[in-house]
């Protein structure tokens, strides 16, 4: 396994291990029921969840050594290289992406809890501002765009969005 | 046949048909939008259609996509999807020799040949191919669907862990909700929303549309309001359809090659072009030329990254197995209309497989049409800036969403799949295996119940039926082979040093 960062995929490994081991020991056994004849089948509702959680232990198992071998053989500038603190713009770049789901969260939210209409009429224009749209056409592109896809589920495609 | 084109030609077809091309060539020519995205976006408006034009729209988005690469790759030196990646290399040499408008035209006339290829093998092949496959038992069908997986796996070559575990927890994503036997609720949580588990549509529209928003959104803020620019000029072109029988060889080579590669699973468009171009410049009286502006050079590319279209869909319709992820979108799109693929479908009497089919011939002559006629304005679209786009897919797809089966639930369940999809990407685990996995999951479960219990339990079932002993064989060999290979390397390096005279 080729990686561009061995410690981050040491973390990632070890998480898909431990969520195995959840799903082999907790999540399987609690959350599918089985009553003594499926018990007696060959191949019982458990099977298949089994054969996956073993597969993602032993897959993640193999990348953990494979990531911990990378891990050690990281030289020292290069490690140094990492530890290497983050710009200001490095930063932005970082954590834009999760501000932008935010966004897209709470658009949910009012989508849940107000409409479509609202939410459509409130996020999406945040989230151009967000993106340094600066022009006022834009705006109003988008609430085109909007009426028209609105139109076109609800009066064409007869889904009942509200 | 002519019940087959009263099928294929009405007014909302046709509609259709030049919607998802039009989308499609718009969408393939924006760079950072791929094939897979054009067509997951529009599966949000398919969802309120029938089957058969729901269908179209999703093939024209599918081949105008697959074209529409190429527009970005020839003027502005940057392949609007992975699949002209292979155009840019003669594409735009040609266009900064004040060649731009042969080149684009090269390019429509091999995507629109190549795609004419693809659809004719795809009718003739496809009925054979669900002959044999009527005889096909649960063991083979069972080997067959881990074929498809292993095939997607073996695409993330120096990621083969993490395209495992990516199908792992495909297949443990597909687990949720009912059990296909014994009707017991698996791991649904309480939640009586996911006693239906998982809708593939909803998740693929996650994981590839608007997870596509949160990794564009620091290029988009970063250009800001400033729409692409294009240095050359778009010059009108002198090439001419009968010019092409110039070019005979290249493109019946090129078509042949996107034919088979289209129809092996875990393959595509990208391989198709590749093997192409490299092909047409061995084989070129003038090798000289590739990498200049050979015109030669764009053709074949183009025509072989077009000649996967209708083959891809071969396995997807006689066995129900998606080679790739538009396949796997596809295969989602059927389920929802309550079509279920496979060799059923082309017995007597149906006709809707065969609509499906001649509609691609169709398409692909549209797209001749609209790239002929519109060839300006997709280019000043292109250029379209990328932050007034991202708010625009938010909402097409939480409307998309909401519109699979009315239901709140989808609309959650694509918000985590967005962020599932942008974590996957960051950190290298590759989407498609887990897509894969969460469509055949469950066919995968059906088959393999059916032939260990046909068999009392015995696990060699699968190795001791010829057929589904090849199949698993190559399977295992696909996933080993990246590691075989760098073995053989490797060891050819170390004779290598040790051949070397001190």
């Amino acid at each position: 396994m080729k990686t561009k960062n061995p410690r981050q995929d040491l973390f990632l490994m070890l998480f898909f291990m431990l969520l195995a081991i959840a799903l082999i020991f907790y999540i399987i056994p609690n959350q599918i029921k089985i009553t003594s004849i499926m018990e007696a089948e060959t191949f019982s509702p458990r099977s298949v969840p089994y054969l996956a959680s073993g597969g993602l232990l032993l897959f993640s198992t193999v990348g953990f050594l494979q990531s911990l071998a990378a891990c050690i053989k990281l030289r020292a500038p290069e490690k140094q290289a990492a530890k290497a603190k983050r710009t200001k713009e490095e930063w932005t770049d970082l954590l834009f992406p999760y501000f932008i789901f935010v966004l897209i969260f709470s658009y949910y939210l009012l989508f849940r809890y107000f409409g479509i209409v609202i939410a459509s009429v409130v996020v999406p224009p945040v989230m151009l501002w967000c993106l340094r749209c600066r022009k006022w056409y834009m705006y109003a592109i988008y609430y085109v765009f909007f009426a028209i896809m609105y139109l076109l589920f609800t009066a064409v495609l007869g889904v009942p969005i509200k | 046949m002519l019940s087959i084109l009263s099928e294929i030609i009405n007014a909302q077809n046709l509609l259709m048909m030049n919607v998802g091309i039009f989308a499609g060539i718009i969408i393939g020519a924006m760079p950072g939008l791929s094939v897979t995205f054009a067509v997951t976006v529009l599966l949000t408006l398919s969802v309120g259609l029938e089957s058969i034009p729901g269908m179209y729209l999703l093939l024209g988005a599918y081949v105008g996509g697959t074209y529409g690469g190429s527009i970005t790759a020839i003027l502005i030196n940057t392949p609007g999807t992975p699949n002209a990646a292979a155009t840019v290399l003669d594409g735009y040499p040609l266009a900064k020799q004040g060649r731009a408008g042969d080149a684009l035209k090269a390019a429509l006339y091999g995507s629109t040949i190549g795609g004419l290829l693809s659809a004719a093998a795809l009718i003739f092949l496809a009925p054979q191919l669900a002959k044999i496959v009527e005889v096909v038992a649960s063991p083979e069908y069972f080997a067959i669907c881990l074929f498809g997986l292993a095939a997607t796996i073996s695409l993330s070559k120096d990621n083969i862990i993490k395209g495992l575990i990516s199908a792992m927890l495909g297949l443990l994503f597909c687990c949720v909700g009912l059990d296909p036997a014994f009707a017991t609720t698996r791991m649904i949580f309480g939640s009586r929303s996911l006693v239906a588990g998982f809708n593939s549509v909803t998740c693929m529209l996650g994981l590839f549309a608007l997870s596509q928003v949160l990794f564009e959104c620091n290029a988009a803020r970063k250009a800001g309001d400033h729409a692409g620019t294009c240095g050359i000029k778009l010059t009108k072109s002198t090439l001419k359809l009968l010019d092409m029988l110039k070019y005979w060889k290249t493109i019946l080579k090129s078509s042949i090659f996107g034919i088979i590669i289209g129809a092996i699973p875990g393959t595509g468009g990208t391989v198709s072009a590749m093997f192409s171009y490299n092909e047409a410049r061995r084989s070129s009286k003038h090798p000289e030329e590739f990498g200049k502006g050979s015109l030669e050079g764009v053709l074949a590319p183009e025509t072989g990254n077009n000649a996967v279209t209708g083959a891809t869909m071969i396995p997807m319709l006689v066995l129900g197995i998606p080679g790739d992820a538009i396949m796997a979108i596809m295969l989602g799109a059927l389920t929802m209309q309550g079509i279920t693929p496979g060799a059923s479908l082309f017995k007597a009497g149906s006709i809707w497989v065969y609509a499906i089919m001649g509609g691609l011939i169709l398409i692909n002559l549209f797209m001749l049409l609209q790239g002929s006629l519109f060839i300006k304005l997709f280019v000043h679209v292109s250029r379209i800036p990328e932050n007034i786009l991202l708010p625009c897919i938010v909402t097409l797809c939480m409307m998309g969403a909401f519109a699979i089966n009315n239901n709140l639930f989808q609309n959650i369940v694509l918000v985590c799949f967005a962020l599932a999809g942008y974590l996957m990407k960051k950190f290298d685990i590759p989407s498609i295996p887990f897509v894969i996995a969460l469509v055949l999951g469950s066919l995968c479960e059906t088959n393999l119940r059916r032939s260990l219990t046909v068999s009392h339990g015995d696990p060699f079932v699968f190795f001791k039926r010829p057929i589904s002993c090849v199949v698993l064989l190559v399977s295992i060999a696909l996933l080993f082979y990246p590691f075989i290979e760098k073995g053989i390397r490797m060891l050819r390096e170390k004779r290598a040093k040790e051949n070397t005279p001190k």
